[in-house]
């Protein structure tokens, strides 16, 4: 990756790898139409795209496949996404949704109404997610603006409130043994089964919304990264921009942890090599890491159905794995540069 | 898939034609099936059936019916032999019964998909995308909870009668093997529990095994008090619980060779001091048949084990 520090066309190598990303998105999702527990033809999977006649796998391809493959970029989009901005906001590279609180916050909500509310539709979950991981954001913030604290002490505040949190989750699985309890558990893990259309109703509006505004927002963020007063020197409202660009991460990872759970390392690793592939400046920054968040999902729920049928390898443990030797790599790769 | 509704004037004028045609659609036709999350369409003699939970297996093959696809969790000795003898081995597994595989039930086409209602519930209406899905209690209640699930399951499948003959032959089978031992067993308290290497799981009076173990004659060595919630009829137990329960007769469920828990135990003089372990009643059985495989076949086969242990007893 040394290349990735000395780029030859600095102006063409965000674009490029922008567009790159861009079209192996759709190409891994078509891709994963045919792998799976049920290998398909191409023809199989042409005829109930198209609804034509002859060999169709109507329920695999368009009722599951499709759909976990639209929602597994979605969510990892999301999540990763959520990511960058709060690295960006934080100026702290190891902070993300997970460290700081928010997955937990989300999960330990998410979990409170499937056990105590049971007959709340799953369609609505999307809603206590996001106070929860609100909840979790706004106890955080509350406690940095008590101490005036720095960035790099907020992930430790984040953490903090996410281990509480998680304490809160366990004690919820402890409560309640039964197998009612075995869906809230493999959805804990980062999984699309089950998943369909319907869950992807309940969440694309809010995750696609709230990505459109993060992109927006990308721009501050630029200014913002050259520090608060700096940022403030060029007329950037930090408070407004910073609280924005929150509530945007916060909402974004909530949402996504609703529908497929916690999905490791995502919105840690994405910002990551998204940075070393095109620079730190967000309006390039942000996109190519929800593309490589999305890219990342799809890869590892399609591995997931693909690789030792009838069972089903949670996309959460294989982005985990992933992750964990991402990192290792990551902290040698630093250590040898400094 | 609602049955076709032809104009109803004419039928009214000819009674006896009318009922003749009805009871002939009744016998042809799809048939409204109602059970734990709902109503279904069922097809009248459903031949492609996938079934989520093992006690759906017992019933099938009280049936002589062969399930197509079954969650047997990826492995497939946990099928019994018992039910093997009678729906052979053609069967495809459709992995785990907490995460089935939706994709290998779609393929198998199967016409009628029996789900459990707790572990299932959240993909009740994908099932139900695939083909007409069922839903029942596989899990919690005694064993006569377990027959009225089978007795509906028969009458799902449009098999009541069947059902019926052979739940009376079965219940003949259960008090022949009950008139066998309840001589030995009048009032031992007996304890049934499953047993690995991390942990003990007591099956409490209210539970499945409990309430076969009541029907043999045994006592209940747990109080009878408690709810029937998953976590109060399985509870896991530690060896000063267990101490404190002092059990006169002690059955561990064990799957495989592996290391159990016991074995650590077996140095502690408070598991020494425990009444069944004194006295020698402490007796080992096979958790798949007697803590996963709740039905009728299966229920033959644990009296059976009962007989044997209560053989033992003076």
């Amino acid at each position: 990756m040394s290349d990735a520090r000395r780029p030859e066309f600095p102006g063409l190598r965000g674009p490029v790898t922008l567009a790159l990303l861009g079209a192996l998105l759709p190409v891994l999702m078509f891709a994963g139409l045919f792998a799976g527990a049920i290998p398909l033809e191409i023809e199989t999977v042409v005829n109930s795209l198209l609804g034509r006649d002859g060999p169709r796998q109507d329920f695999i391809v368009l009722q599951s496949r499709l759909p976990r493959a639209l929602l597994a970029a979605l969510a990892g989009g999301a999540l990763a996404l959520s990511g960058a901005l709060i690295q960006a906001l934080m100026r702290n590279p190891l902070a993300s949704p997970k460290i700081v609180g928010i997955n937990s916050g989300a999960a330990f909500a998410v979990l409170v109404t499937a056990f105590y509310i049971p007959a709340l539709p799953h369609s609505l979950l999307p809603v206590p997610a996001a106070l929860g991981g609100l909840m979790a954001g706004a106890l955080v913030w509350w406690c940095a603006q008590r101490g005036d604290i720095d960035p790099r002490q907020l992930t430790l505040v984040g953490l903090a409130v996410g281990l509480t949190l998680d304490a809160g989750v366990d004690a919820l699985l402890v409560a309640n043994t039964g197998p009612e309890s075995s869906a809230p558990l493999i959805w804990l893990t980062g999984s699309l089964w089950g998943r369909g259309w319907t869950h992807l109703a309940s969440v694309a509006p809010v995750l696609l919304t709230l990505a459109a505004a993060a992109l927006i927002l990308a721009f501050r963020l630029d200014l913002q990264a050259l520090g608060p007063r700096r940022a403030a020197g060029l007329g950037v409202r930090i408070g407004l921009e910073r609280t924005l660009a929150l509530l945007a991460a916060v909402i974004l990872a909530s949402v996504a942890v609703s529908v497929v759970g916690v999905l490791g390392f995502v919105g840690l690793m994405a910002p990551h090599v998204a940075t070393r592939l095109v620079g730190g400046r967000h309006r390039i920054m942000l996109p190519t890491a929800a593309l490589f968040g999305a890219v990342l999902t799809v890869g590892a729920d399609t591995l997931g159905r693909a690789i030792r049928p009838p069972l089903e390898i949670s996309a959460g443990i294989l982005t985990a794995l992933m992750g964990a030797a991402f990192f290792i790599w990551l902290l040698i790769a630093e250590d040898r540069r400094i | 898939m609602s049955p076709p509704l032809e104009p109803q004037a004419d039928f009214m004028k000819f009674p006896t034609v009318f009922l003749a045609l009805a009871l002939a659609a009744g016998a042809a036709q799809a048939r409204d099936v109602t059970h734990e999350l709902g109503t279904t369409d069922v097809p009248d003699s459903p031949e492609r059936i996938v079934v989520l939970e093992f006690s759906f297996i017992d019933a099938l093959a009280a049936l002589n019916l062969a399930p197509v696809g079954i969650a047997d969790d990826d492995q497939r000795d946990r099928v019994q032999p018992v039910w093997s003898e009678r729906i052979g081995d053609d069967w495809t597994s459709v992995g785990t019964r907490k995460t089935p595989n939706l994709e290998i039930i779609a393929s198998l086409q199967p016409d009628l998909i029996i789900a459990d209602k707790s572990r299932h519930a959240a993909v009740y209406e994908t099932l139900g995308q695939i083909a007409p899905t069922v839903v029942y209690d596989s899990l919690t209640g005694d064993y006569e909870d377990m027959l009225a699930v089978a007795d509906e399951i028969g009458t799902a499948l449009g098999r009541a009668e069947e059902m019926d003959a052979f739940q009376a032959g079965h219940g003949a089978r259960m008090d022949a093997l009950r008139a066998d031992v309840s001589e030995q067993t009048q009032g031992d308290d007996a304890q049934f529990g499953v047993i690995n290497a991390n942990g003990l799981w007591l099956h409490s009076p209210k539970s499945y095994v409990g309430s076969l173990l009541a029907s043999f004659g045994f006592a209940p060595a747990m109080p009878l008090t408690g709810s029937d919630s998953y976590g109060e009829l399985y509870q896991k137990t530690t060896l000063e619980q267990l101490s404190a329960l002092d059990p006169g007769l002690l059955i561990l469920g064990k799957s495989g060779d592996g290391r159990t828990l016991d074995q650590d135990w077996n140095a502690d003089s408070l598991w020494q001091q425990i009444d069944a372990v004194e006295r020698g009643r402490l007796f080992n059985v096979s958790s798949d048949l007697w803590s996963r495989a709740r039905g009728m076949l299966t229920a033959e086969e644990i009296a059976a084990d009962i007989r044997d242990i209560a053989a033992t007893l003076k």
